[in-house]
């Protein structure tokens, strides 16, 4: 009698969780049925987030608008050393991965492969000795020597690694600084080239970077709430005010003198980071 | 014996049923990311992604991502929602999202599939676009999961 008392008891209780299981499932199933209602909220400055273009991909631009290879302008590698504060390792693992970028469109495969070593320097000063991991870098670069398609397609994987390392170590906050440096560099870069042999295409992409500031002064407010990125963003604000006269209209550019202007405080603040 | 099996049944049957109430989506977020980034080959290179990471609440939100596009270069878009318990809607617009004038290039429910998690967009032009998530209410408390978006580029 016990026995069958104990048989009928769990066979009770096995069952309410069977029907407890397949009534979740149901509610599931019918949710995934269910129309996504339409909501018109309005989606407030708070809930946006502000996507920053790779450093390679803006170089490739302005490679083929005109962007030749000059020696000797880029960051000396010997300057890492200097870089002791979190701050600037950041900035200028941007700059470098800049540099980078910038030999590797230009066919300078060991100028590249020397920034490659000097990032990963800066990345175990910064603790992200993973990024560069296990990816044999160095290797495919050199057995990838004017293979042009396949040496950017490494820089691309390298941003992947970046990126995907940044996020999974809550390192959200690292990566605007990184590209902050970036975009710097590849603006110098841009501006110095331009200074040497004016090209009106190139004038334009220099131009067309106001989109992208917008984005990068947003994504630096958003992580400064301990104010640590006051100056950087001063810095940047009186680089985008050179390009207020764009929103007058669609058709508005730079004048020559605009340009000049940009070059010099975009020349200035590179220097500015580089040099700590 | 035979109380054995019966008891083992009856055992097994619990577990099962734990494994279910407790299943969740689960959002690996650099699984998912690594689900699309094939899908950018053999024309386009990464640029950038950003994972999104929901928590439903009882009213409906949205969130956003400002993309800067630049002008002559064809762009891809991918989405994967696997990492989200329930749908939401995903919009891209030429516009921010407060403007009355914004146009929707692409809208998510228009092509979305059963059983079918990754989505792709083109855009014809390439200015600033806005990607929109609308996140819809749920009654359900603690439900969360992520979307990731990826970008591609073509010289």
């Amino acid at each position: 009698m016990i026995l069958m008392k104990n048989k009928i008891f769990f066979t009770l209780l096995s069952s309410s969780f069977l029907w407890f299981a397949c009534e979740s499932n149901n509610e599931k199933v019918t949710s995934e049925e269910e129309v996504v209602e339409e909501v018109e909220v309005a989606t407030e400055e708070e809930s946006m987030s502000y996507l920053l273009p790779s450093p390679l991909q803006i170089a490739e631009i302005f490679k083929n608008s005109g962007l030749t290879y000059i020696g000797d302008l880029t960051n000396s590698t010997d300057l890492a050393a200097s870089y002791n504060t979190k701050y600037s390792q950041k900035l200028n693992f941007g700059v470098y991965s800049a540099d980078m970028a910038y030999c590797i469109i230009n066919n300078q495969t060991q100028s590249a492969i020397n920034y490659l070593s000097t990032l990963r320097g800066l990345s175990e000063k910064m603790w992200m000795t993973d990024v560069f991991n296990t990816m044999g870098l160095s290797k495919r670069l050199e057995n990838n020597v004017g293979e042009q398609d396949s040496l950017t397609t490494i820089m691309a994987d390298l941003q992947i690694r970046l990126d995907n390392y940044l996020d999974e170590n809550g390192m959200g906050y690292t990566g605007p600084v990184i590209f902050a440096g970036a975009w710097i560099e590849t603006m110098y870069l841009g501006a110095k080239v331009n200074q040497a042999n004016s090209n009106e295409k190139l004038i334009y992409r220099l131009t067309e970077q106001s989109v992208v500031l917008e984005n990068l002064l947003k994504a630096l407010e958003q992580i400064n709430e301990d104010n640590d990125f006051d100056e950087l963003i001063a810095d940047l604000k009186v680089i985008n005010e050179n390009f207020d006269v764009l929103e007058e209209s669609e058709e508005a550019k730079l004048s020559n003198e605009q340009v000049e202007k940009l070059s010099v405080q975009i020349i200035d603040l590179r220097n500015k980071i580089i040099k700590n | 014996m035979k109380k054995i099996i019966f008891y083992s049944t009856i055992l097994v049957l619990l577990l099962t049923t734990t494994a279910l109430k407790l299943e969740e989506v689960q959002c690996v977020a650099a699984d998912l990311k690594k689900e699309l980034t094939p899908l950018l080959k053999p024309e386009y290179k990464y640029d950038s992604s950003k994972i999104t990471r929901v928590l439903y609440k009882k009213e409906a939100f949205q969130s956003g991502i400002e993309v800067p596009l630049f002008m002559g270069e064809k762009y891809r878009f991918l989405f994967n929602t696997a990492g989200l318990p329930k749908d939401i809607e995903i919009n891209i617009y030429d516009k921010k999202p407060t403007s009355k004038k914004k146009t929707a290039l692409f809208t998510l429910s228009n092509v979305r599939e059963a059983g079918k998690n990754i989505y792709s967009f083109e855009p014809e032009k390439s200015k600033k676009m806005y990607v929109v998530y609308t996140i819809p209410a749920t009654e359900e408390e603690d439900l969360k999961g992520c979307v990731v978006f990826l970008l591609g580029y073509k010289l």
